[in-house]
């Protein structure tokens, strides 16, 4: 998918009037990146003439110039991925990108990871503390469901410690591109990898999911994700601020999960819930 | 010892919808700023105002780690949404067609209190009217300091 740019260039004075005429078109975000000077992007599925087309009565409210750019989607990640650190998760699970050596000592289990645009490399208090979590469960054999799945580490993980059927989901292009790579990468066998939210993933139920995601997503999914949560199943969700836990344990308890245990890490929380029988 | 800074990006992003695509993935990778790691942590601190274009000044050090400050919405997006949608007027000096009154823009002058330069709402309200004003907007009523 490519984009479009849309650089106005305005008076300093009047930028934020201008943004906030902008604000009213279908541009989602801005980028100010000087004085007087503001880029707005679409993807190219926007038709670029009905945009100017509204653009041109805000013209004669403040003046502005304005250049429009076809952009390619690319890598923008890749400045920071050439040069991000392996991480280890004890001596249990290590992440590194195809570029690093092989962990020395070795870890129990050593995942290749490209992120490109995908979340996921264990860098993250969230991804880790999922790890973490991951470690005392049982996995062999059982079927597993990555609803977020980001690189696709934790499906990926899931994997080495025996999981069965295992599927992965992501609501982002490029993180559902990035779980086929990792997967493949990894050589752990079939992950099924859905592109779209937990409607794009085939009805089945599951012994174990994790959620690695954000408050709002797993609010909103959390009675789906139960009805595909087979009874003593257990989730992990994660991804969410100690601020939230009031909040996600009453919506958790109201959904029929029990709460396991809880973890925390520099404010961010994860939690093993299980289904009641 | 303070980290020595790179530099500021400042952006302007829809509360719990960062996500890579630009401009958050130009602007930050070309910093050598881990995108995603942005994207989590502005997307769970801004779940209460999902939808609300926030402004975010990051702050990029030597060593590519990051630190950022979300601020309140600007005036102007809050005086767009006031104005229930309806655009700046074209010729905003004979036709003007969007309306805010004097309540909504001192409203939007207390919410804006903390990033505005001014210490009292009534010249914080001055300067909401005069960005309505820029955008082509009538301020209905008559000002509280001329009752």
């Amino acid at each position: 998918m490519g984009f479009i740019k849309y650089a106005f260039v305005c008076k300093p004075d009047q930028s934020e009037a201008l943004l906030g005429l902008l604000s009213d078109l279908p541009f989602d975000s801005f980028w100010e990146e000087a004085e007087g000077t503001i880029n707005a992007y679409l993807d190219e599925s926007f038709a670029e003439a009905e945009i100017t087309e509204k653009l041109n009565p805000l013209r004669e409210v403040i003046p502005f110039s304005l250049e429009i750019e076809k952009m390619e989607a690319t890598n923008w990640n890749a400045v920071w991925e050439s040069n991000f650190q392996p991480v280890q998760i004890g001596q249990f699970c290590g992440i590194r990108a195809s570029f690093h050596p092989s962990f020395d000592p070795p870890v129990t289990h050593e995942i290749l990871i490209d992120p490109k645009m995908a979340f996921g490399t264990g860098h993250h208090e969230t991804t880790s503390l999922v790890i973490s979590m991951m470690q005392d469960l049982n996995w062999k054999g059982k079927s597993v469901f990555d609803y977020g799945c980001g690189t696709g580490v934790l499906a990926i993980l899931a994997k080495m410690l025996g999981a069965g059927l295992t599927d992965a989901v992501d609501i982002e292009e490029p993180a559902y591109e990035n779980t086929l790579e990792n997967v493949e990468n990894n050589g752990v066998g079939e992950i099924r990898v859905y592109h779209g939210d937990i409607e794009a993933v085939p009805k089945r139920t599951y012994d174990l999911i994790l959620a690695n995601i954000n408050r709002n997503v797993i609010l909103a999914s959390l009675e789906e994700l139960a009805n595909r949560l087979n009874p003593g199943g257990v989730m992990i969700i994660s991804g969410f601020l100690k601020a939230d836990v009031v909040r996600m344990v009453k919506a958790v308890e109201e959904t029929g999960f029990k709460i396991r245990q809880t973890r925390e890490n520099n404010q961010w929380i994860s939690m093993e819930l299980e289904k009641h029988l | 010892m303070a980290k020595e800074v790179d530099g500021f990006i400042k952006l302007q992003v829809r509360g719990g919808t960062a996500n890579p695509a630009p401009p958050v993935g130009p602007a930050l990778g070309a910093k050598g700023v881990n995108i995603m790691e942005f994207c989590k942590r502005f997307n769970a601190k801004t779940q209460d105002q999902a939808g609300k274009l926030l402004p975010v000044v990051i702050t990029v050090f030597k060593d590519k780690s990051f630190d950022f400050i979300i601020k309140t919405p600007p005036a102007a997006v809050q005086l767009m949404e006031a104005a229930k949608g309806k655009k700046g007027s074209p010729e905003p000096n004979r036709q003007k067609v969007a309306k805010v009154t004097w309540d909504q823009v001192r409203a939007i002058a207390e919410n804006k209190m903390p990033d505005l330069n001014c210490f009292t709402v009534e010249s914080g309200m001055k300067m909401v009217a005069g960005t309505a004003r820029s955008m082509g907007f009538v301020v209905t009523g008559t000002p509280p300091w001329e009752q």
